[in-house]
């Protein structure tokens, strides 16, 4: 099982969404992170036949995804960033009519629908109204509609975005539980969702693949870019100035600063093992800067 | 693929805005059935006057004493009858008018067969009885000849419009030769209501509701974001499109039989059936189709529901190209309803050719079997009624398939 993407390329006029993307996938949660408007929705959408790249292409075991056609679209399961529903389906008509897309025949259908339903805990709302759902509700009837058919190929776009941190551990569990045997490509902005469930981790920006591997390793070779400080609270401007913080606790007169840095911030700076987070910031800092016009000490997310 | 058209169906059908069409659709049949009835007068030989049902059942009662053969003969008494009335001075007032009385006893029980000895015998253009003062019981008895004369002379006339070939004129009179001679003569106000005031008004109510019911079938997916996760299933491009197109059918076909059983039930009820076995003519005397009154109804009931099914294959296809159900439904809403407003005649011939297979002229079943228009295609000459059946035909094979090709080629982004 292989999903290769070479020289994926995605054009919307002038703007390069998804630039020269070459990746190859074998089993296993692939995490992909990257800030807002790196590609990685764009990305899916090709994955999932759902657009068409400007150039390139993706294989799934050397045959391209294209020529597949519905061969392939039979081993593919898709919870899109913006799942649409039908409000006026029940959850299990919903299960049922998307059993039907997917070719499963009526008896195979009903089983699997009502099977994944208590899985995901929708089985006592099964016949309510999907329009009635709570966010996290319909992100759970997203995932097991996604995995009717038993996909070889599980797309996960964004499927967190929304949950409360209770519903996404228990979208990460999920998640977990489904990925035997399955190539699952995930994808989001927050570190945390990919951090413990992600066997590899592709970081996108502007289109292109800048960094990949398991988090360990991510981790390991980011060693020696991180650093503690302690520092009186007046100063704490004058760092936030100069570094990307990505963690401050005040302690009180003095306040402890985690900063992301190639160079030593100060002499009395500590480097200690740097986490997914503080990889996040130090690659996509500039980025973050931009979507949430603060100045550098504000990109603390 | 049963289970995906149930649920395409179900999809449709269950949304708040199909539910209000429908209702809306029905309420607007039922009342436009009340005005129909409400619009129905008659005089008492007392002069007492009847208005709605009553005045239905004693017209009815007073023509169905009348009912059968409309013979030359029967004509020609008709008339002499008329002259009689007319000619007595003893039934004229001080005011040198026909008596009331007179007039609601001897001429408002034949008021019909009068009629149409105007519009068939008198040709400049009047439509008062009294213009039958210089209608000679030798024309009458010529009645039906003087009504072919008048087809041949419609056919003929030159300068007033359109000219027809030899050959139109050809596959005119062959039509019109099929006319049953002589008529036969029964109460008829419930099909001149249904066909001249019904069939339009209420066809048309049909065809919005068919593009409000239909426009999400496509664009409800674009919208709600459904379009990727159908898209990117296995069947998502083909049967499922196919279950779509079928479950619009279905679903067509279910608002069509409700809105026409509800026109049929709203005015046969109180109109009552009789003179469903009369020839068209009774009602359109120059029309040349040997069709009786049953037959235009029914073609009628046939040829919208391919129109009808013809707006359901451009609603679908505005629906795989809008992104939105609002827009598939004010765009298709809008190219039903604007043809009714371009006048007749004032647009040229082809023009007008054109208007008349658009949804809102075809659906006009009177006009429809009354008009003398013709289409060439090649070395035959295509009526009306005919002409709209390939036209909404071509319009369903050709809208259909650029439909599920648009929403299969269809990008999410």
């Amino acid at each position: 099982m292989e999903l290769t993407f070479d020289r994926l390329t995605k054009q919307f006029q002038n703007k390069i969404a998804v630039d020269r993307f070459s990746y190859t996938m074998t089993g296993g949660v692939y995490g992909l992170l990257g800030a807002n408007g790196a590609g990685k929705t764009t990305l899916m959408r090709m994955l999932c036949t759902v657009l068409k790249p400007t150039g390139g292409e993706i294989l799934y075991n050397g045959s391209t995804i294209e020529r597949m056609g519905v061969a392939y679209r039979d081993i593919l399961g898709y919870l899109p960033q913006n799942f649409g529903y039908y409000p006026d389906f029940s959850a299990r008509d919903f299960m049922l009519y998307m059993a039907s897309l997917k070719g499963i025949p009526g008896h195979a259908a009903k089983r699997r629908a009502d099977e994944l339903l208590h899985m995901v805990g929708l089985s006592d709302v099964a016949r309510e109204k999907v329009g009635s759902f709570s966010g996290g509700m319909k992100q759970r009837l997203g995932i097991a509609q996604a995995v009717l058919n038993d996909p070889k190929i599980l797309v996960l776009d964004e499927p967190t975005a929304g949950l409360d941190p209770k519903e996404r551990i228990r979208f990460r569990n999920l998640i977990s539980d489904l990925s035997q045997d399955k190539i699952v490509v995930l994808s989001t902005h927050i570190v945390s969702d990919v951090e413990y469930i992600s066997d590899q981790i592709v970081m996108m920006k502007k289109g292109r693949l800048i960094l990949s591997g398991s988090p360990a390793e991510l981790t390991e070779n980011a060693a020696g870019l991180v650093w503690t400080l302690t520092v009186p609270g007046s100063q704490v401007r004058l760092y936030e100035a100069d570094f990307y913080i990505c963690n401050l606790r005040h302690m009180g007169d003095m306040a402890e600063l985690r900063i992301v840095s190639e160079e030593k911030p100060a002499p009395t700076a500590q480097s200690v093992p740097a986490n997914l987070e503080d990889l996040f910031l130090y690659h996509f800092a500039d980025e973050l800067e931009r979507s949430n016009t603060h100045p550098k000490g504000g990109a603390q997310q | 693929m049963t289970t995906l058209i149930y649920y395409e169906k179900k999809k449709l059908l269950k949304r708040k805005s199909t539910l209000i069409t429908c209702l809306l659709m029905v309420l607007c049949i039922f009342a436009i059935s009340l005005v129909f009835i409400s619009d129905q007068f008659w005089f008492e030989e007392d002069g007492t006057e009847l208005s709605g049902v009553e005045a239905i059942r004693a017209e009815r009662a007073a023509i169905q004493a009348q009912a059968g053969p409309l013979t030359q003969e029967r004509l020609r008494d008709t008339l002499r009858h008329y002259h009689t009335v007319y000619g007595d001075s003893a039934n004229y007032n001080s005011a040198g008018s026909l008596k009331d009385d007179v007039y609601l006893k001897e001429i408002m029980p034949y008021r019909r067969i009068l009629n149409l000895l105007v519009w068939v015998c008198v040709s400049d253009g009047l439509t008062d009885v009294s213009a039958l003062n210089n209608v000679t019981e030798e024309m009458a008895e010529g009645f039906y000849e003087i009504r072919r004369a008048n087809v041949r002379g419609l056919l003929d006339a030159e300068g007033s419009g359109e000219t027809f070939t030899q050959a139109e004129k050809d596959a005119a009179l062959a039509l019109d030769q099929q006319v049953c001679e002589p008529f036969t003569y029964d109460y008829t106000s419930g099909w001149r209501t249904l066909l001249t005031r019904g069939f339009p008004l209420s066809f048309l109510l049909i065809a919005l509701a068919v593009c409000v019911i239909i426009s999400p079938v496509f664009s409800w997916e674009y919208q709600t974001g459904a379009d990727a996760v159908v898209l990117s299933a296995k069947r998502g491009r083909s049967q499922a499109v196919l279950a779509k197109i079928t479950a619009g059918f279905l679903v067509t076909s279910q608002i069509y039989a409700l809105g026409v059983c509800t026109l049929l039930l709203c005015v046969l009820v109180p109109f009552g059936t009789g003179g469903w076995n009369c020839e068209f003519q009774l009602l359109s005397e120059t029309s040349f189709y040997g069709l009786k009154i049953w037959q235009v109804i029914l073609s009628g009931i046939v040829i919208n529901y391919i129109v009808i099914l013809s707006v359901m294959a451009f609603v679908m296809l505005l629906s795989a190209v809008c992104m939105t159900p609002f827009a598939a439904v004010i765009v298709s809403m809008f190219c039903t309803v604007v043809p009714m407003f371009f006048p007749a005649g004032s647009a040229g011939g082809l023009m007008n050719h054109i208007l008349a297979l658009l949804p809102a002229k075809a659906m006009e079943t009177y006009t429809v079997f009354s008009a003398y228009m013709f289409f060439p295609m090649g070395k035959t000459v295509v009526t009306l009624p005919y002409m709209i059946l390939i036209a909404a035909i071509a319009l369903i094979v050709i809208a259909l398939p650029f439909a599920h090709r648009r929403f299969c080629k269809h990008q999410v982004v």
